[in-house]
């Protein structure tokens, strides 16, 4: 087996608020092997985005603080590096692209200046040279007219040509790892399909590894070799694409699933919708979370948190009491289960 | 950390209630009131205005009850000497002074409040004109807060309600009316105001006539900002739901835009009170607003402060401290109602 | 742009119009008008209707209006002493036509603001330009001199209370920012508070009380001057003598305008930066692995300081209207302090003066912090 690329154990990253401690990183563990594409789904405040904020260090003290665990990139812990060898991590071998593309350029400055500035600060070149570069950036994400378009301001792009920006700026440095935070939730269907290609295409060419983190399950079926479901702070189940969507465990993503609009014309009587909302990530209930919103729970569900553990053959592993007895696929998830539970 | 969705609220409490809990509706003024109360600054700038609108209302009851001092008159001691500049002392203070009663000099020992804040160089009771002094302040609050609001409201929006024509002359106007430099223009009015012969004479020297000025002076601010609310509320999908539900005009305005439009009213209104207040004590200092006899803090600080030049620094001190805690505690409500109008605010159940 | 700079001058220019209709008739309506003074004495008595009707003091109000604009925006001397000026208004006029044909930059306001500052001013100190602004009917001569006498004194005041408020406040609000909820922080905003609820005057007097009398008489140094700009023996002073005595006159005075601007600049400051350092974009950066420095400098302070700049424009626009409590109460030589005789007297020629002088600054100002707006925010567009 190869060297992992980032290994992570028992991560959790907290916040104070007002309200008290908000868990929003409950204990995760997962790895990634290089140029692995692997896919984090979940609902909003599920913590997807805060594990990936927290791989990158970004979390801001006081408010939120990395409480326990380990995150090591090519055998170092990044939680143990000064905010020097942090910051050389930081877009050089690990690069960010975020959801909204509106707003994460930086109004005041050309798309040129900002490309130039990422690239001179990693390595270690004229700037005549990043330009260069930059212009191969532009290209690479097939924008046209690259040298002219560098003198523009974001606001002379569309979305989807600022999120190619932000590929772009993401890679212009090779790193070995992109985390890509719902790239693509803020653009219209067809740009979306657009930009998943090209993002499949470049980190193939380059062997990027990707974290793509997204609440749409038919983005990471196109993209992803591996998923992880996340639900209230923590890995509800792991496995390949195809484990996952043929043969789901867990009931959560097995209502995920139910969820999703299908095109191939098998289930289209109606759409299936998990009752209730999410728990409060403040006031976690005792034993498995998502037991309030699950119809298979029984009685251990309300006393245990059930940990995760492998399940079948593959490399699948579920965090469910009842992974084994129930048979979820065989399920008709088409019936509309959601009054029962409400009322 | 989850997302405020109406739906997934509105199933939390269905959950909550099928688990036996109860669940009380929170109301938009429970909400409010919370939020103000959570605001201790804010609290206690209400209180301390409350007491002192209380305070200067009855302030002629006060006097006649023999509470206070007259604000106009000198204070005599018992052989008519005029009582000058007496620093301020508490109820021991042995002073007499005289009132003429029934056409009668009488001895009086000085009241436990007469010169507990000292006299001024015309041996007046400084306590009494500083509450005397508080009315012109608050007249001015009040009266321009009333004039602010409704010119502002009705001028912004009918121009953020009826784009086109109306808009533009009324912005134009608004324009106008912004680009006139407020404290110059005022002193020029605060100057002839007593001079024009055909004004009556509550106009000519008196706190209202200032306070319509101060009034018609700076509405353009509030103008601008309700129409801006205007603009964008108009276009949102409750409007075109109640249009679309045959609702007229009126009752789209009354019902659906000025509702969501009253907390920015409420906060800029508080915060032009505040200033308000202040532009009638400058005028006032500069000799051009509210005229004497009647008490201003302005005034008085103006004529405190050429006494605190000879050392007699209490006028200045106790008419610019009710100055300043005035201004300020209409600030801090101005703040804590923003604060608390905010409707992007959430507030977790305990 | 330039239509959009038109079209902003005429607008200026109805407004301008407006101020002087409304003070104009506002000051004939006050009663016996300026001749009052003058009619007490007994020995003016033959000279009052000579006055009058030179002044145009019996015609009807509009009569009396037109005469005043006909002559305010007349020339009334007029010399031009080399070929400086004109050179310089060309060149800038050719510059000018260059650059709107030819460069289509982001900077292109900056260019033109700074080609016509630099322009105007070579123009002006070589010409000699005197308006017909009349004379003033307290004697106190030809207003146009009188005004320009004074406006020295009042930029003196006026800008280096600016630099107070600007050194002071701006990075205070940034500190604020980073630092938010400190103890530092919320003493701040308290201070803030407690700056924008007391009126000028009571700054100004307190100062002056406190700072300039009551520090002499308890130590007996005497560090600030209570009134005046420079003290009787001044053209004899040492150039030291000469810098320490204009600093006496100046720091009381300049304080207390700058108190009230200094905490609007660090409480906006400190709302932009907060806005800033919450944006999307600065998360970018900081996820491209700017160091937090620079992340702070570049990326947050340019995009903050936006807002900023509109205000002190208009604080420079204010400036003459601002400085009129502060140089009464410390008897400071400016326009505010002429402004505020001259109403006492009903001094109508420099009353409507200072008053368009006051109006045509805002107006300038006005234009100037739209353009550097367009300047540092590229998403600006003029239309």
């Amino acid at each position: 087996m190869t060297e992992k690329l980032l290994k992570i154990e028992d991560l959790r990253t907290y916040f104070s608020t007002e309200e008290g401690v908000v868990r929003a990183v409950d204990g995760i563990s997962f790895d990634l092997e290089p140029g692995e594409r692997r896919g984090v789904v979940g609902e909003s405040g599920s913590g997807k985005s805060v594990t990936a904020m927290s791989i990158m260090r970004l979390i801001e003290p006081p408010a939120g603080e990395i409480v326990t665990g380990t995150i090591e990139f090519k055998g170092e812990n990044l939680l143990e590096l000064g905010e020097d060898e942090m910051q050389a991590i930081r877009g050089g071998k690990i690069a960010m692209i975020f959801q909204d593309p509106m707003t994460a350029l930086n109004p005041v400055y050309t798309i040129g200046d900002q490309l130039v500035e990422t690239i001179m600060l990693h390595q270690h070149v004229s700037k005549k040279d990043a330009r260069g570069i930059a212009i191969k950036a532009l290209e690479d994400v097939q924008i046209p007219n690259a040298p002219a378009r560098l003198e523009d301001y974001p606001h002379q792009f569309s979305g989807g040509m600022r999120q190619r920006v932000m590929i772009a700026m993401g890679l212009s440095c090779n790193p070995d790892l992109l985390i890509a935070d719902e790239p693509t939730t803020a653009l219209d269907v067809t740009t979306q399909a657009q930009i998943m290609d090209l993002m499949l295409k470049l980190a193939e060419d380059r062997g990027t590894a990707v974290l793509l983190i997204t609440h749409d399950l038919g983005v990471v079926a196109g993209f992803c070799d591996t998923i992880q479901v996340m639900y209230a702070g923590g890995i509800v189940e792991e496995g390949s694409v195809e484990d996952i969507f043929h043969n789901p465990q867990h009931p959560y993503t097995w209502g995920l699933l139910g969820s999703m609009t299908r095109l191939d014309g098998k289930h289209r009587a109606r759409l299936h919708s998990i009752a209730g909302a999410p728990p409060s990530v403040i006031d976690l209930p005792v034993g498995c979370r998502f037991r309030p919103r699950c119809e298979f729970a029984i009685d251990i569900c309300g006393r245990v948190l059930p940990a995760i553990r492998p399940i079948g053959e593959g490399d699948q592993s579920v965090a469910c009491h009842r992974a084994e007895e129930l048979d979820l696929k065989t399920l008709d998830v088409d019936v509309d289960h959601t009054k029962e539970v409400a009322s | 950390m989850t997302e405020p969705g109406k739906d997934s609220s509105i199933s939390a409490v269905d959950l909550a209630e099928a688990e036996g809990m109860a669940i009380e509706p929170i109301t938009q003024w429970d909400l409010f009131s919370t939020r103000l109360r959570r605001h201790r600054l804010a609290m206690v700038a209400a209180v301390f205005l409350g007491f002192l609108i209380i305070l200067v209302t009855v302030a002629p009851a006060m006097q006649s009850a023999g509470w206070i001092d007259d604000a106009a008159k000198s204070l005599v001691d018992g052989d008519g000497r005029i009582l000058r500049n007496i620093p301020p002392r508490g109820s021991d203070g042995t002073v007499f002074y005289t009132e003429i009663v029934d056409g009668e000099k009488v001895a009086i020992q000085a009241s436990s409040t007469a010169l507990i804040f000292g006299s001024d160089d015309l041996g007046r009771s400084v306590f009494s004109r500083v509450i005397f002094g508080g009315r012109a302040s608050l007249i001015v609050g009040v009266v321009v807060g009333l004039i602010v609001a409704l010119l502002g409201t009705l001028i912004g929006s009918l121009a953020g309600f009826y784009p086109g024509g109306v808009d533009q002359s009324l912005m134009r106007f608004t324009d106008l009316v912004l680009g006139l430099p407020l404290l110059p223009v005022a002193i020029v009015v605060g100057r002839i105001l007593p001079e024009i012969d055909f004004l009556p004479s509550w106009l000519k020297a008196g706190p209202l006539g200032i306070a319509l000025l101060i009034g018609f002076l700076a509405w353009g601010g509030l103008a601008r900002i309700v129409r801006a609310e205007f603009l964008s509320l108009r276009e949102k999908e409750f409007v075109e739901a109640a249009r679309a539900a045959g609702a007229g005009d009126r009752r789209i305005v009354f019902r659906h835009i000025l509702p969501n439009a009253m907390s920015p009213i409420i906060v800029q209104t508080t915060l032009i009170i505040g200033a308000a207040i202040i532009i009638e004590a400058a005028l006032s200092f500069l000799g051009f607003g509210v005229r004497p006899p009647t008490p201003t803090w302005g005034a008085m600080v103006a004529q405190g402060g050429r006494m605190a030049v000879r050392g007699f620094w209490w006028e200045m001190i106790f008419s610019g401290f009710a100055l300043v805690s005035t201004v300020l505690a209409i600030n801090f409500l101005g703040d804590g109602l923003r604060d608390a109008l905010d409707p992007t605010q959430t507030i977790e159940r305990k | 742009m330039l239509a959009y700079i038109t079209r902003r001058l005429v607008y200026g220019l109805v407004t301008l119009l407006a101020l002087s209709v409304i003070v104009f008739t506002l000051l004939q309506a006050s009663g016996g008008g300026p001749l009052d003074r003058l009619k007490l004495n007994p020995r003016m008595q033959p000279f009052i209707q000579q006055l009058t009707e030179q002044w145009g003091l019996d015609q009807p109000v509009w009569k009396q209006y037109t005469t005043w604009l006909k002559n305010y925006v007349s020339v009334q001397e007029f010399a031009v002493h080399n070929a400086i000026p004109i050179i310089a208004i060309v060149g800038a006029a050719v510059a000018t036509f260059l650059i709107v044909k030819f460069v289509r930059s982001q900077w292109t306001g900056t260019y033109l603001l700074g080609i016509w500052s630099v322009a105007l001013y070579l123009a002006l100190r070589n010409v000699t330009i005197r308006f017909n602004w009349g004379i003033s009917f307290q004697g106190a001569g030809d207003v146009w001199d009188l005004v320009f006498s004074r406006t020295g004194a009042t930029f003196r005041l006026g800008f280096t209370a600016l630099a107070i408020a600007l050194i002071i406040g701006i990075p205070l609000g940034i500190y604020q920012a980073i630092r938010q909820y400190s103890f530092f922080d919320q003493l701040g905003t308290i201070g803030a508070f407690l700056a924008f609820s007391t009126p000028i005057f009571i700054i100004g007097v307190g100062l002056q009380i406190v700072m300039a009398l009551y520090l002499e008489r308890w130590t007996g140094v005497k560090l600030f001057y209570v009134a005046g700009m420079n003290s009787p023996g001044y053209p004899d002073m040492s150039i030291v003598g000469k810098i320490a005595d204009t600093a006496q006159h100046l720091t009381l005075p300049a304080i207390s305008i700058a108190l009230i601007s200094l905490a609007g600049y660090a409480r906006f400051q400190r709302a932009s930066m907060l806005e800033v350092l919450h944006s999307d974009y600065l998360r970018t950066a900081k996820a491209k692995g700017l160091p937090r420095r620079k992340v702070v400098i570049k990326h947050a302070l340019r995009n903050a300081m936006i807002p900023i700049v509109t205000l002190v424009s208009l604080d420079v626009a204010f400036m003459i209207g601002g400085a009129i409590i502060t140089e009464s109460i410390f008897g400071w030589p400016g326009v505010g302090r002429l402004y505020i005789t001259a109403i006492g007297t009903v001094d109508y020629p420099v009353v409507m003066a200072i008053v368009m002088v006051i109006g045509i600054g805002i107006v300038v100002m006005n234009l100037v912090a739209d353009i550097l707006y367009g300047v540092m925010d590229p998403r600006v567009r003029y239309d």
